[in-house]
């Protein structure tokens, strides 16, 4: 089977896995408070503001860099803006519903204005960028006025269907799972690396709270804090990760031992820093394999 | 190492069910290579099979066509390199100086006689004499009559209208030469040919057929042997194999190849049967078209070829034809790092290692590089890898 057009056809897969996500998303942090009298009409709709934003800020910031570059915008042009659009989606989904609308515009314009295609995994800094400033503007809590005024108590089932506390629209495990089974349809997805992740996070996530029978600990780790979110659409970025077999299972055990441990500190962008050392390290682990090679 | 792949062909390149003749070009260049000395003037009239150069050690070259020899000429061949080719004009008459009667049976020649024969007619094929590969002293015989490139069909024709000639040349061969194991490999696209190799295989017990895949680089020697896993073949091409029995059949040179002309901008798509020297120039404008402008030509295909801008090519035994296809403008994009070109690599190899130290790597890493292109024809940003790996990009 050729190969042309697999890249725009793996963005394409991302869109659809990312559809399910974006509908409970604007359900969960949207439609529901507003029925609950938790927010306005704005509060409502916010969710959709938010995601607008960091598209309209991704598709303004490659359209501007192409006009630099050509002085005109075709359609070629605007055929690139795809891919910021997906990186757009992926941000906007795990962040927390209180980010400010502006402030995420700003980023993905500066972002696909200046960078294009990073070493280092490009949502994963937006991210970082995106939660510093939140952290200055009081506003990086995950939790939804919903959760914020309510003691919650949700079991392994309320997190697998995606009620627990995250962001936007990163929750639902159950659609991460779906998401996960379109994209491994593209041979592209980089697969490996996120099963190896999953599998080395589940084994450190179940078996020492197995051993200490601390098992009310074990469902808000493994479906909590955005990892699943992260492993399955963040990590397994194209430009920023490993390309051998053996590299990418290497990187996803790495990111899941990096993830855990990360955990401790801060919970909820455990999993985005462990993806930017991952990708800093990812020469490293195919360099491994490839100098192998040579003794073949 | 990766497993080989099925590459997409196009629908409407469809080839001819028959074979074309062009048999009678105007002039043919014969190579001087190295060591030759000519054994013939400017002027002076040659027959068919006539020996034109030949070499201290024995060797010679033997004239396709019967004529007055021109002089000599720098030609262009298949590997781009100018060669002092000797120009004979062909008189058409095909004239010999001793008309040899066929050989009844072929199965009268013993390993002595076998290497003479071979040795006295000079058989080359891809710039190799053949009778080296028999001085090797292999235990296991492989026939590779699976084409490598994807619209060719030389190799299809070769099979379908001489299962017997190949299947007696294979058996008088592993009866001289005792071969422990006598492999032959074709593959398992065509019932017609498997059809026509089964009815006469069951007078063959010491043949083992494979048939194979229809899949790219299944037809690479190298990687042929490698899933067959046979240890250290000798290893003859079905081209060879004819060629043997018609110089032990016929006791005279191979005069004559297929090639292949085809792609989406030529008309018609045939396999042509021409005289070796033949101008590919010549062959081309007496026989066929281009339907499009603007072309690219693939000399000896579009995966394991390269593109030319003329087709004044001497036809030796490296030419198998040619792709046409109409222009179009790949857009080259950044390495995405998706891993392909590595995980599809037959050797087990890293183009994108290579690649992105700009070729600027230790021989071990591409060392053992078929060159097939499978790393070109996967890469979804249409990075030339192969040209990282056989060095031209870095040059």
């Amino acid at each position: 089977m050729s190969k042309r057009g697999l890249a725009k056809r793996l963005y394409t897969m991302y869109g659809i896995a990312l559809i399910p996500l974006l509908m409970f998303g604007i359900y969960k942090n949207g439609i529901q408070l507003y029925d609950k009298g938790y927010v306005n009409v704005w509060g409502m709709i916010k969710p959709v503001i938010l995601i607008s934003m960091a598209i309209c800020g991704s598709v303004a910031g490659t359209l501007l860099k192409n006009y630099r570059q050509k002085k005109i915008i075709d359609l070629e042009s605007m055929n690139k803006c795809k891919k910021g659009i997906i990186e757009a989606l992926l941000l906007s989904f795990v962040l927390p519903i209180k980010s400010s609308p502006l402030i995420l515009f700003v980023v993905t314009f500066l972002f696909n204005l200046f960078k294009e295609n990073t070493k280092i995994n490009k949502v994963a800094i937006m991210y970082i960028v995106m939660q510093l400033l939140n952290v200055l503007l009081g506003l990086n809590t995950f939790s939804n006025p919903y959760e914020v005024n309510t003691t919650l108590n949700y079991d392994g089932i309320d997190l697998f269907l995606g009620f627990g506390t995250g962001g936007i629209c990163s929750t639902p495990v159950v659609f991460i799972i779906l998401g996960l089974i379109i994209l491994c349809f593209n041979s592209l997805y980089k697969k490996d690396m996120v099963i190896s992740a999953i599998i080395t996070f589940l084994i450190l996530g179940i078996v020492p709270r197995m051993i200490t029978s601390h098992y009310g600990e074990i469902f808000p780790l493994i479906f909590g804090y955005n990892i699943l979110y992260v492993f399955v659409f963040i990590f397994p970025n194209l430009y920023s990760s490993s390309y051998t077999t053996k590299g990418q299972i290497l990187s996803g055990i790495i990111l899941a031992i990096l993830t855990y441990f990360f955990v401790m500190i801060t919970p909820y962008n455990a999993a985005m820093l462990s993806v930017i050392l991952v990708s800093l390290i990812r020469g490293i682990c195919d360099r491994l394999f490839v100098i192998k090679l040579r003794s073949r | 190492m990766g497993e080989a792949v099925t590459i997409k062909r196009e629908n409407n390149i469809k080839l001819e069910s028959f074979i074309k003749n062009y048999l009678n070009p105007k002039y043919v260049f014969l190579p001087i290579d190295e060591g030759y000395k000519l054994r013939v003037i400017d002027n002076s009239y040659v027959y068919k099979n006539d020996i034109v150069m030949f070499t201290d050690k024995g060797k010679s070259v033997h004239s396709s066509v019967s004529g007055r020899v021109l002089g000599i000429k720098d030609m262009l061949y298949s590997n781009g390199v100018k060669k002092s080719s000797l120009v004979i004009e062909n008189d058409l008459k095909e004239n010999v100086r001793v008309r040899k009667s066929a050989k009844k049976y072929i199965d009268n020649y013993d390993k002595e006689s076998f290497l003479q024969m071979l040795d006295d007619t000079s058989f080359k094929y891809r710039n190799k004499y053949v009778v080296q590969k028999f001085l090797e002293n292999k235990r296991i015989l492989l026939i590779n009559g699976i084409e490598l490139e994807p619209y060719f069909a030389n190799k299809y024709f070769e099979l379908l209208e001489n299962a017997d000639i190949i299947l007696e040349t294979i058996d008088l061969l592993s009866n001289i030469f005792h071969f422990e194991k006598t492999v032959l490999a074709i593959k398992n696209n065509s019932s017609d040919i498997i059809n026509n190799f089964m009815n006469e295989l069951g007078t063959y017990p010491n043949i083992d057929l494979k048939l194979m895949g229809d899949a790219y680089p299944n037809g690479m020697d190298d990687y042929l042997k490698k899933i067959l896993e046979l240890d250290d073949p000798l290893i003859l091409s079905i081209e060879e194999v004819l060629g043997i029995y018609h110089i032990l059949k016929k006791q005279v040179p191979v005069s004559e190849k297929l090639v292949t002309i085809t792609g989406n901008a030529v008309n018609p798509k045939c396999v042509i049967k021409v005289k070796l020297g033949s101008l590919l120039s010549e062959v081309f404008i007496n026989n066929f078209d281009f339907t499009e402008k603007s072309v690219v030509v693939y000399l000896n295909g579009n995966m394991t070829g390269r593109v030319v801008d003329t087709l004044k090519f001497v036809i030796d035994s490296t030419v198998d034809g040619i792709v046409v296809m109409k222009k179009s403008v790949k857009q080259v994009e950044d390495c995405i790092s998706c891993g392909l070109c590595f995980k599809c690599c037959p050797m087990g190899l890293n183009p994108k290692y290579v690649f992105d130290h700009l070729g600027n790597v230790k021989g071990e890493y591409k060392e053992g590089c078929l060159q097939c292109g499978l790393c070109n024809y996967v890469c979804p940003s249409n990075i030339d890898l192969k040209s990282y790996m056989n060095g031209s990009e870095k040059n």
